[in-house]
This record gives C-alpha cells, structure tokens and sequence, in this order.
C-alpha cells in the first residue's frame, strides 16, 4: 500500500517536473552576455562602461594591490545565485592572468579567482566581491582575453535578442554590409526575418546552443554550433528545431560585430539504429 | 477497528493518486511536438490510381514509410507492425488514418505493384510512387536518406531463382538502404514524430490518438 502511494505521487511529480525543457539545464543568454561584457571591458581597462550608477563594492581583489591594470580573464563557469527584483547576483569562476609588468615577459602566474557579481535589470555591475584568490604554483603563457569573451558576450547577446525578439538589439550587433541566411528564406533580409519570427506569434521561444566550437580566423572568430530551438506556437502547441548555424564574428572598435549569420535546418535526432537500414 | 479504517483510506487514496498520476503521465507522454524543418507538401502516383497529394489527407492522420517491395525485412516487419495497430483501431479511429507507403525503387515498384503488396496488410494502405526525381524530392523533403546498393546479388528475387535453377543465368539483384522510420503526421501535415518497428503498439495508439 505504501508501494502504491509512493508510485502515486512519483508519478505525478513526475509529470509536473518533467517539462518539454528541463528548466533547471536553461542557460540564461541575457545574464551571460553581461557577465562576459563585464570581464571583456574589465580587462580592457573600461570597467567604468558596465558599472551601475549606484555600485557599491567592486573590490578587484585580483589586481595587485587592488588596482586594475592589464589582466586576462579566462571565464570558466557562471552561476546564478539569487534573483530578486532589483536583478541577480552570480558566482563566476575565472583563470585570471595578470599581465607581466616587463615588457617581452609572457610567461606569468595564473589566478584561480572566485567573485560574486551582482548586477542590476540592466545588467550592470553593481558589485564584484571576490571570494576566492589562489595563485597558481607554475607558470603558463598569458593569453589575452578580451576577444574571446566580447565574441561570446555578442553570441549570447544575439541568441537572446532571438529569443526576445528585440530587433533593435539584433540589428544593432550586425556588421556593416554583414551576410544573413535565415533557415526559412534564404532571400529574407535580417529585418524581414524578424518580421517573419514576429508573425509566428510563438511565446517561450528557446534557443540552447549545443556543440559549440569557435575557431580564430584571420582578423575574425567563426563559431558554429545548433540551435535546439523550441517555442509555443499561437495554438498552444510545442515546436521543436534543430539549426545549425555558423556566424563570423569581428571585434571593431564599436565591440563585437557580426559579419555572418547562416542557419540550415538540420533533420530531427532520432535512434541512430533506425536510421538506415537495408 | 480505526486501523481498518485508516487501511482502507490509505488504499483509496494511493490508488487515486496513482490513477492521476497516471493519467497526468501519459498525457504528457502523449504529446507530439511539432518537428520544424522537415516534410511538405507533395503529390506522387498512387496505387490506387491517380495521383495523390499529401494535402488530400487534410484532418488525418498520417503515417508514412519510405521502402520498397523487394525489401526482405525492415518493410514488410514495418508494415505489418502498422497493420497489427492498425487492426486493434475501432472502425471510426481507423477512418482517421492513412498510411502512406512512398516506394523509392522506382525502377521496379509500379502502383499496381504496390497495391498487391499493400493489400497484404491492409487494404486501406496506399502505396505511392512515381519518377526518381520527384522520389528524390520527397526524401530530400523529408530528411528520408536512401542509397541504391547497386549489383548486390541478394535481393529475394535473385535468392528465388538461385534455389529454383542453380544452372540459371545469373541476374544482378541489389538493395536499397534507407531509412526505418515511420513517420507520423498530424492533419496539418506538419511532422509531429516517429514510430518505430519496435515502437510499442499501446504507444503508437497513445501517440495518434493524442493527434486526432
């Protein structure tokens, strides 16, 4: 009897927990982006650009004597911590690396450096306290950062923007004259895909990146990588799609832009042993 | 005497709780997304005659299969699992299905052809086939990879003829590989899953019936 109503209850919390996304797997894109920005503009000496108007700590504990100079930071894991109304608050794990304060030295001590970020709605920061700050006993080669993480910034940026369906914010991160190929219309211009996305009328639409890898390319960073995208149709119904999608990404002075956006319909995963048989 | 009581409760309230949540369960199961990218319409030579298009089978159900008739085993295991789900249908849920057999030899398969083979397993099955471009189209549609495995002497026609007359002239058989998917369709036409041989019956009714 105690069988039955513990498979009772499982049963049904199971099928409440059990959504067509798995809630607790969601990366947030939005809160990424701003935490990449954070560290790019950080280590371009410009921490001032994401600062909220009312910060409060920013300790800057990896810096020695706790002043900001040139540094990498090699961003390892974001997580979430809290949320409120005022914005959230993230642990971000980093490999920090201090630039050598003579000139030609590229070997340098790395930082492991573990920092509490809170920031506002607007996804500036309003404090950074750091929490952990181990040195490394080796040395290794320094390796800026600030590229990388501002073409990361921009491809959460972009996926949010999709998401959100924020067309300034998307426009705003193509480059000029940048190459577009959406999955549906080859032909459709950025402005008339957005048009076509807003006409879906979809709500929860979700883009997880998966299998990403991005290659440094002469003067550019091509990233490929799918998009599982699922989305609620305007008839309450589940869309789900698989997009594979490559994009060029430049850092100009004006951050990170994008050159090209080319998606392509990949055909549904199903089981690898169905798939061709004679 | 309470403890009875309480027993009885006790019992009465598991086996609610595992009939809701039972219930919840298989609905959610149930559910067939929606799978973009993949299928379109399309219009092929019937084995009924005529030419049909998919749209014709607006408000039913489709399940679709890519094969051929000289295929040995995955098509005939495929189709018969249809059938056997078939059969366990009530007459008015059955009314709401078609079943969609797309032949991709082209080079043998003909609609008279493929209504003898489909009659084995239901008559109400209705094989389509027609040039290899408009085949290819279809496939390419939906995601349906096949390859010809050209000179292969296995084919069932070839192992006939070899146990009938050793001293026969050879023939030159082949076999296709393609896809074993059966795909499944809502009355929109729009790709909602797949079914499988081994896709349980009582999952396959679940999953078409959650469609109609």
């Amino acid at each position: 009897m105690q069988r039955l109503l513990l498979m009772g209850l499982l049963l049904m919390l199971g099928s409440v927990l059990m959504s067509p996304r798995t809630q607790a797997a969601e990366v947030d894109y939005g809160l990424e982006a701003n935490v990449y920005l954070w560290y790019a503009n950080l280590d371009m000496g410009q921490a001032d650009k994401r600062l909220a108007p009312q910060s409060d700590l920013v300790d800057y504990a990896e810096y020695a004597g706790s002043l900001p100079s040139q540094g990498a930071h090699h961003l390892m894991s974001i997580t979430p911590i809290a949320r409120s109304q005022e914005g959230v608050e993230v642990e971000v794990e980093t490999e920090f690396q201090l630039a050598s304060p003579n000139d030609g030295e590229t070997e340098v001590r790395g930082q492991y450096v573990v920092q509490r970020l809170s920031l506002d709605n607007q996804g500036l920061v309003r404090s950074s306290v750091t929490l952990v700050n181990e040195y490394d006993d080796f040395t290794s080669r320094y390796r800026p950062a600030v590229e990388i993480n501002l073409v990361r910034a921009a491809l959460y940026d972009w996926t949010e923007s999709l998401d959100k369906l924020d067309d300034n914010r998307l426009l705003s991160l193509l480059g000029k004259d940048a190459g577009f190929i959406g999955q549906e219309d080859p032909a459709q211009s950025p402005s008339q895909y957005l048009a076509y996305l807003h006409s879906l009328n979809h709500s929860d639409s979700r883009r997880a990146i998966k299998n990403y890898s991005l290659t440094p390319e002469a003067g550019q960073y091509r990233l490929s990588f799918e998009y599982q995208w699922t989305a609620i149709n305007s008839d309450g119904e589940i869309e789900l799609a698989r997009v594979g999608v490559t994009m060029l990404i430049a850092v100009t002075p004006e951050g990170a832009k994008v050159l090209l956006y080319r998606a392509e319909y990949l055909p549904p995963v199903t089981d690898l042993g169905a798939e061709v048989r004679c | 005497m309470t403890r009875v009581i309480q027993g009885k409760f006790h019992l009465a309230l598991s086996l609610c709780l595992l009939l809701i949540g039972s219930l919840v369960s298989g609905a959610s199961m149930a559910n067939m997304p929606i799978l973009k990218g993949i299928g379109g319409d399309f219009s092929l030579r019937s084995s009924k005659g005529g030419e049909v298009r998919l749209s014709d089978f607006s408000d039913k159900v489709v399940m679709m299969f890519f094969g051929y008739t000289n295929c040995a085993d995955i098509c005939p295991t495929t189709m018969a699992h249809i059938s056997q789900l078939m059969h366990q249908l009530p007459a008015e849920t059955r009314a709401r299905i078609q079943v969609l057999f797309i032949s991709i030899d082209s080079d043998y398969d003909t609609p008279k052809h493929l209504n003898k083979y489909l009659s084995y397993f239901d008559p109400s099955f209705i094989g389509l086939v027609d040039e290899r471009e408009k085949i290819d189209e279809v496939a390419a549609l939906f995601k349906a990879d096949y390859t010809k495995l050209a000179e292969e002497k296995v084919t069932t026609e070839y192992k006939k003829l070899s146990l009938e007359d050793s001293d026969a002239p050879k023939r030159q058989g082949y076999l296709y590989s393609h896809t074993a998917k059966i795909f499944v369709l809502d009355g929109k036409q729009r790709v909602r899953g797949f079914f499988y041989t081994g896709t349980p019956i009582d999952e396959m009714r679940q999953q078409i019936e959650s469609l109609l």
